[in-house]
């Protein structure tokens, strides 16, 4: 009997013009949405191989530690195509090196910024938005519409059990869900394979296979309501208005006006202010004792023979001096093993002040879920983002794996003496130094103060200029100069998997499950007494 | 309403029972106000109404409270940039000045409460420098909690486009179909009252029932958002009433969907099924195909295609100068033969700018173009069309980030003659515009630099922008109206 209730629900619901009207409009949904997807992932994918071989190539080149900052990139998450979550939003690179400890990421391909106002459209929307729709509109009269026509009785005159009758209908309200869902699904996944040229591997099938079973959950909790919403109701009309502003304000209300509440009423710019202007406090507390280091020594500040012509810096204090004498560097290897030390110190009280203003900003994000759980829309969108690996857990693990990256470069660079030596920032060999003198055939100690400037300038003479040049050509050439990086430590970051995906997301599983339960267990207790001649 | 007309009462005034007994038409006003009053009250009376009253106020002053806190945070992020921004300014030289990032700000938006057309999140300063070693930054200073999923702002617009038109669906769905199913518009329809003025009533009964609630919401959320921080100006609040006819409109337009639908259908769950798909189509379906559609057919370059154009900007300026560019001397050795290598450097470096200038202004047309076209192509629904005539009226959306990029480039020579005519009154600098290390070293007056100011749009250039939608607007509505009407006066009540 079971069964042929579910058969008969099926070619009732698939017979009707509103399951055809919703199953095209997910279908051309999940059509255009994907192409465009698949074209973003490209997109992205393109950008991260780029940033992958320039920071390849920008380590082949380094020569002295102190420009050794790795760069990590985080891929683009093929199943964004899914669910796109917060994938193009947050950064994709962090560098990693001494100065600082990594709560953030930068850069990314994040798109047209002036086209923010639109819509963005994937899977997960369309089934919170369509299929959720669908769902009410298939059961909404499914227990009143049979009473009103009075097959209701007839049905239990047959024997029925009335658990048998709910059962029946609510496997084939799902069943008759997930014909569209399936074939978006289908559409989608074929598309963007065909499309950006991807095959899934073992573990992602298996995150699609949870992001479906959050798709079937959500629907079922949806066709729950709607049969709550048959079972209270007089008349069908009355219970098709319910259904529709029910789900307005369930999908469309709550999740704006919690995310409303949560990102303008909690305040965070003063905050991101506050830790900024700490920030900047800091930042000049240590360039004023750096400073004072640098003023300790006048060989360091003082123009003299000793000191090195060649000078290079980059980000983060990556610097690299050439034509130095042994004494200059060894006053210079003081100093930035000060520097070292002293930046390592700040990055951490850096990033106890970065960590109060993420926790303002998750205290935000508390908040906006807080009032928003009671929507099984915004429940499915945080568990299909934990599937899809489009979450802001997963760009939090991102960041994790950086700091423990970062502290095993350190490790790396203290077992080579890294700090230490003066290949810290010369790739100066110590047996083969040229201090600018010598190009004038004079030793370093052999310039007094008061003919630095003169000697200086002969630098700039044609024939003592061709000389550096050619010098520097060679240099540049010398792969002798290259750090032997072979041995470092490679940054690996495996993108979410299965087991981690389910525990990100567990929490709104377990509360759309609950809200499954209760529904559940809210129609059974109204139908077990339902009254067949009511009305 | 199903339930509705079902106790209508005769007409007992001596008027009408005069010209009912002559067979005349009872006059329209006393009929119209009557079906009216009685359509009103029994629409009045249902939970519907009440709990679509209570969504469009309870949004409409969430709007007010959430856009004051989000200008008065606005307000705040941008004075602590210009202070920044005065800081490194005060005792800066005009050598230093030419390196420092000046940035033009667009000015928070105050109707955000009405309609945001993005403005909070759309970028709001570009600082630039006059050096051409210096690259331009367009960014936004505070986009807000970014752990928090990126949802659009709820203002008038999200009420008009989004809410009031499903209330009108919910509360005129069974107004002809509904009183069918119950026999009463047979007994209405055999009065000899005229079919367009039944129409009418139902059309205004459905009107004014959500309408009343909305201009009250209306007013309530511009005084909660003025007691919250936002200066409204006059201009600024005719703006507001401007949005709140296109509301009032948009809301008309909703009920004769409505009631058309009402009139084709056989029942009232088909003509709320049908409704409500045609919402979702008009809300979230079109939107989206519009936008995925502007992505395919007019894609933006991708940072790979950017950065090899930037390279070849610099091949070429390489060839160009023959590796003459990029030599720079301390002064004392290049004023020797009078600047020649640096002059040499600065025209390459100039070159260099303007091009790779000209492509970063390339892509920001492109970007622009992709928006308006994807803006073009949602406003095939009516819900998109009225948003971007309230954009259009206010003076908001994509025009105004147009805008705002076209006033701040401009910014520059502004800047460019200030910093000019200052470095021309210093015999001793050697005048290469403008490179750091090579103008003038004389201290600047921190009062005398030019200020950004952002200039809105007028309600007269507001007007005129929407010119063309409010025609399209127009046309639809007589095209609802007459098919509306036309459906309903055929419409077989029996």
């Amino acid at each position: 009997m079971f069964f042929a209730i579910v058969r008969k629900e099926l070619s009732n619901h698939m017979a009707s013009f509103r399951f055809w009207v919703g199953a095209l409009l997910t279908i051309i949904l999940a059509f255009s949405s994907t192409l465009i997807a698949a074209q973003d992932y490209d997109l992205r994918l393109e950008s991260y191989q780029q940033r992958v071989s320039s920071a390849q190539r920008e380590l082949q080149t380094v020569s002295v530690y102190s420009y050794l900052q790795p760069v990590a990139v985080r891929p683009p998450e093929p199943l964004s195509v899914l669910d796109q979550g917060f994938e193009s939003r947050l950064g994709t690179e962090v560098a990693i090196h001494p100065f600082s400890i990594p709560v953030a990421a930068t850069a990314g391909y994040r798109g047209n910024e002036l086209l923010v106002s639109l819509p963005t459209v994937d899977l997960t929307t369309i089934v919170s938005g369509v299929l959720g729709l669908l769902a009410l509109l298939l059961t909404h009269d499914s227990i009143l519409g049979e009473r009103e026509g009075g097959t209701l009785r007839a049905v239990f005159a047959h024997g029925v059990k009335r658990s048998t009758l709910l059962a029946g209908k609510l496997t084939g309200g799902l069943l008759t869900l997930c014909l569209p869902l399936a074939v978006g699904l289908l559409v989608t996944l074929s598309l963007f394979r065909f499309e950006a040229g991807i095959s899934l591997t073992i573990d992602q099938w298996l995150r699609v296979a949870g992001l479906v079973g959050a798709y079937v959950a959500y629907l079922c909790l949806m066709l729950l309501l709607g049969l709550l919403i048959s079972l209270h109701s007089r008349s069908t009309s009355r219970a098709l208005g319910l259904s529709v502003l029910g789900w307005f304000v369930l999908t469309i209300v709550i999740p704006g006006a919690a995310r409303a509440v949560a990102g303008d009423l909690v305040e965070t710019g003063g905050a991101r202010r506050g830790s900024e202007r700490e920030i900047a406090g800091l930042m000049a507390e240590q360039d004023r004792r750096l400073a004072e280091e640098l003023r300790r020594d006048p060989l360091r500040t003082a123009f003299s023979g000793h000191t090195a012509i060649s000078f290079a810096n980059g980000e983060h204090r990556a610097v690299r001096y050439r034509n130095g004498s042994a004494a200059y560097y060894d006053s210079l290897a003081d100093y930035y093993r000060f520097e070292v030390k002293s930046g390592t110190r700040y990055a951490s009280q850096v990033l106890t002040i970065q960590r109060r203003y993420e926790g303002r900003l998750r205290a935000g994000e508390r908040l906006g879920t807080g009032l928003a759980v009671i929507s099984p829309a915004f429940l499915l969108d945080l568990l299909s983002e934990s599937f899809a690996g489009t979450s802001v857990a997963e760009y939090d693990r991102f960041l994790a794996d950086c700091r423990r990256y970062r502290l095993t470069l350190l490790a790396y660079m203290e077992r080579k003496g890294a700090f230490r030596s003066w290949r810290w920032f010369t790739d100066d060999p110590p047996g083969g130094l040229h201090p600018w003198p010598g190009y004038l055939g004079l030793s370093p100690g052999e310039v007094t103060p008061e003919r630095v400037g003169p000697l200086f300038s002969r630098l700039s003479e044609p024939e003592v200029a061709a000389r550096v040049r050619r010098d520097r050509e060679v240099i540049q050439r010398d792969p002798a100069r290259r750090l032997p990086l072979e041995d470092r430590p490679r940054f690996i970051y495996r993108g979410p998997e299965f087991s981690s995906s389910l525990r990100h997301g567990a929490a709104a599983a377990g509360v759309l499950l609950a809200f499954n339960v209760l529904a559940a267990a809210a129609v059974w207790a109204r139908f077990r007494r339902y009254d067949l001649g009511e009305g | 309403m199903m339930e509705s007309l079902r106790d209508l009462p005769v007409p007992d005034t001596a008027e009408t029972a005069k010209n009912w007994r002559i067979g005349e038409e009872i006059s329209s006003r006393g009929v119209v106000a009557t079906i009216l009053r009685h359509e009103v009250r029994q629409l009045t009376a249902t939970f519907r109404f009440r709990a679509s009253a209570i969504l469009v106020i309870f949004l409409m002053v969430l709007a007010a409270v959430t856009s004051a806190a989000r200008y008065r945070g606005e307000v705040l992020e941008q004075a602590a940039l210009a202070d920044d921004h005065a800081r490194e300014l005060a005792g800066a030289t005009v050598d230093r000045t030419v390196d420092l990032l000046h940035p033009a700000i667009k000015t928070p938006w105050r109707l955000s409460l009405v309609v945001d057309g993005g403005q909070s999140a759309t970028p709001d300063v570009y600082s630039q420098a006059l050096s051409p070693l210096v690259t331009p930054r367009l960014f936004r200073i505070h986009g807000g909690n970014e752990r928090l999923p990126l949802s659009k702002p709820i203002d008038w617009s999200f009420v008009i486009r989004m809410v009031l038109s499903l209330t009108a669906f919910l509360l005129g769905y069974d107004a002809v179909c509904g009183e069918r199913r119950a026999g009463t518009l047979k007994l209405v329809l055999t009065y000899p009252v005229a079919r367009w003025k039944v129409f009418t009533s139902k059309l205004l009964a459905i009107w004014s029932c959500l309408a009343v609630p909305f201009l009250g919401a209306a007013v309530l959320s511009l005084v909660i958002a003025r007691v919250g921080g936002i200066p409204f100006q006059i201009e600024d609040l005719t703006k507001a009433g401007l949005v709140a006819v296109v509301g009032l409109w948009a809301l008309f337009l909703s009920a004769l969907v409505a009631l058309l639908v009402s009139s084709l259908a056989r029942d009232s769950s088909t003509s709320l099924s049908i409704l409500a798909w045609l919402w979702v189509t008009a809300v979230i379906v079109v939107p989206a195909v519009g936008g995925l559609l502007a992505h395919r057919q007019h894609p933006i370059p991708s940072e790979g295609e950017t950065s090899r154009e930037m390279k070849a900007v610099d091949q070429r300026i390489a060839q160009e100068h023959a590796g003459r560019e990029g030599r720079w001397r301390p002064l004392k050795w290049a004023a020797a033969d009078g600047f020649a290598w640096e002059r040499t450097s600065a025209e390459a470096e100039t070159r260099r700018f303007v091009q790779k200038e000209e492509v970063r202004r390339r892509i920001l047309q492109r970007k622009l173009g992709q928006a308006r076209l994807a803006r073009s192509l949602a406003s095939l629904s009516p819900a998109s069309l009225t948003e971007d005539l309230a954009e259009r009226l206010t003076g908001t959306g994509l025009e105004r980030d147009a805008s705002f990029l076209q006033q701040a480039r401009a910014f520059r020579p502004t800047l460019a003659g200030w910093l000019g005519a200052l470095d021309a009154s210093d015999p001793e600098s050697p005048h290469i515009l403008f490179f750091s290390g090579y103008v003038s070293q004389r201290p600047v007056a921190p009062g005398s630099i030019p200020r950004f100011v952002f200039h809105e749009a007028s309600v007269r250039q507001g007007l005129a922008a929407a010119r063309p939608m409010l025609a399209i607007f127009a046309g639809e509505t007589l095209a609802l109206a007459a098919a509306a009407l036309f459906c309903f006066s055929r419409y077989d009540a029996g």
